[in-house]
Formats: C-alpha cells, sequence, structure tokens
C-alpha cells in the first residue's frame, strides 16, 4: 500500500522528467531559447492539488510524514544550493574569456536549481519510505 | 556502551485487544497504519503525544508499551 505521499513524489519526478526530455527534443528544433518552454510542462504539478485530495476521514499527513517531509526538504535544500553554486561555477569557467554571460545562463541557473530541489526532494521521500520493511497485515 | 533503545510492545497488545489490527489502531491513535507498520518494525519512535494516544488506546501506561533500553516487552 503506497501512502500518498509517495504517490505524489512519484507524480512530480513523472512531470520533471516529462518536462526535462520536451526540453531536449526541442532543443535541435527550436533552438535552446524556444526549447525552455518545455518547461511549461511543471505546471501539470498543481494538478497534485485535485488528483491526490484528502478522502474524508482519511489521514492525511500525520507526525511521521511531517518529519519525513521536513528531512526531504532538508536535503533537497542542501543539493539545490550546491546544484547552483555548481553551475554558476560551469558558467563562469565557460564565459570568463568573454568577461560577460548570456542572458539565458541566469535562467539555467535558476533551472538548475529549482528541477534539483524538486527532484531530489522526491527522490527522499520516495527512498525514506521505501527503506521500511514490510510487516503489513490483511 | 550499548547505544539507548526505544522498543514497543505494539504488535503484542493489538493481539491481546481482541487481535486488533494495524490499521484500527492507526485510526484510534490517529495515524496512518505506515506509522504504526514502522513502529512495531522499531524503524520510527513516537511522539510523547503519540506514545501517549497508543497506550490510552490499549489502556495501559506509556511504560507498558514502550521500554528504553533493553528492557523486554
Amino acid at each position: 500500500m503506497m501512502h500518498k505521499a509517495q504517490k505524489i513524489a512519484r507524480f512530480r519526478i513523472l512531470v520533471s522528467t516529462m518536462a526535462l526530455i520536451a526540453f531536449f527534443i526541442l532543443i535541435p528544433i527550436l533552438g535552446i531559447k524556444a526549447a525552455l518552454a518545455g518547461f511549461s510542462l511543471l505546471a501539470i504539478q498543481s494538478l497534485e492539488v485535485f488528483l491526490f485530495r484528502k478522502k474524508k476521514n482519511e489521514i492525511g499527513f500525520d507526525e511521521r510524514d511531517r518529519e519525513i517531509n521536513r528531512r526531504a526538504g532538508v536535503a533537497a535544500g542542501v543539493i539545490s544550493y550546491l546544484s547552483f553554486i555548481i553551475a554558476c561555477f560551469i558558467i563562469g569557467v565557460i564565459y570568463w574569456s568573454q568577461q560577460q554571460i548570456p542572458i539565458g545562463s541566469l535562467v539555467a541557473i535558476v533551472l538548475t536549481g529549482g528541477m534539483t530541489l524538486n527532484l531530489s526532494h522526491s527522490i527522499y521521500i520516495l527512498v525514506a519510505y521505501g527503506r521500511e520493511d514490510n510487516h503489513d497485515e490483511a | 556502551m550499548t547505544k539507548p533503545e526505544l522498543k514497543n510492545c505494539i504488535r503484542r497488545l493489538r493481539f491481546d485487544h481482541d487481535e486488533m489490527t494495524q490499521q484500527e489502531l492507526a485510526d484510534r491513535a490517529g495515524v496512518t497504519r505506515q506509522t504504526i507498520i514502522a513502529m512495531e518494525a522499531n524503524k520510527y519512535s513516537p511522539s510523547l503525544m503519540l506514545a501517549f494516544r497508543i497506550a490510552r488506546t490499549f489502556g495501559v501506561k506509556v511504560e507498558e508499551v514502550f521500554q528504553y533500553n533493553e528492557d523486554d516487552c
């Protein structure tokens, strides 16, 4: 029996992956700037409010779920911060000789941090819930 | 020096109380069934509030449900 948090995490990973695939598919067709439109697929994530609505009398998130979510937030924050720093360094190395960076680099840095935050939070949740032994009873 | 450990007798107490299911206990304690599963597997230590709610569900003291260190159930 999968917890609602696991379902939401899987949904977010699926949507993020779709957005990334759309971006890379569109690059040779439309160029990098227009290919950024592929990330508009991330708007599908807003549907999770309707898809995973809390049922009546259902306990949505208890203290353990809040603790896992809190730890996932911390881990995701650290990972996305590191990816943000790495992205800045890479951009700096690439354009160092030109002494200026294209405006699209800023978009790339923000997207890197955002996507990393989203994915690492969801992956942490799946790992944290998946680590438990299954002592289910009927 | 052994690491302090919190153990519990939730599984035994459930069976002693008309073979209460994990879902029934979860509903009475106000948590999800997965939390009960995690506690029985010693994968999760509950908060004080939850520990008291579980003990109250069984009608016993907290110490009879949860044991600190090497005490047995």
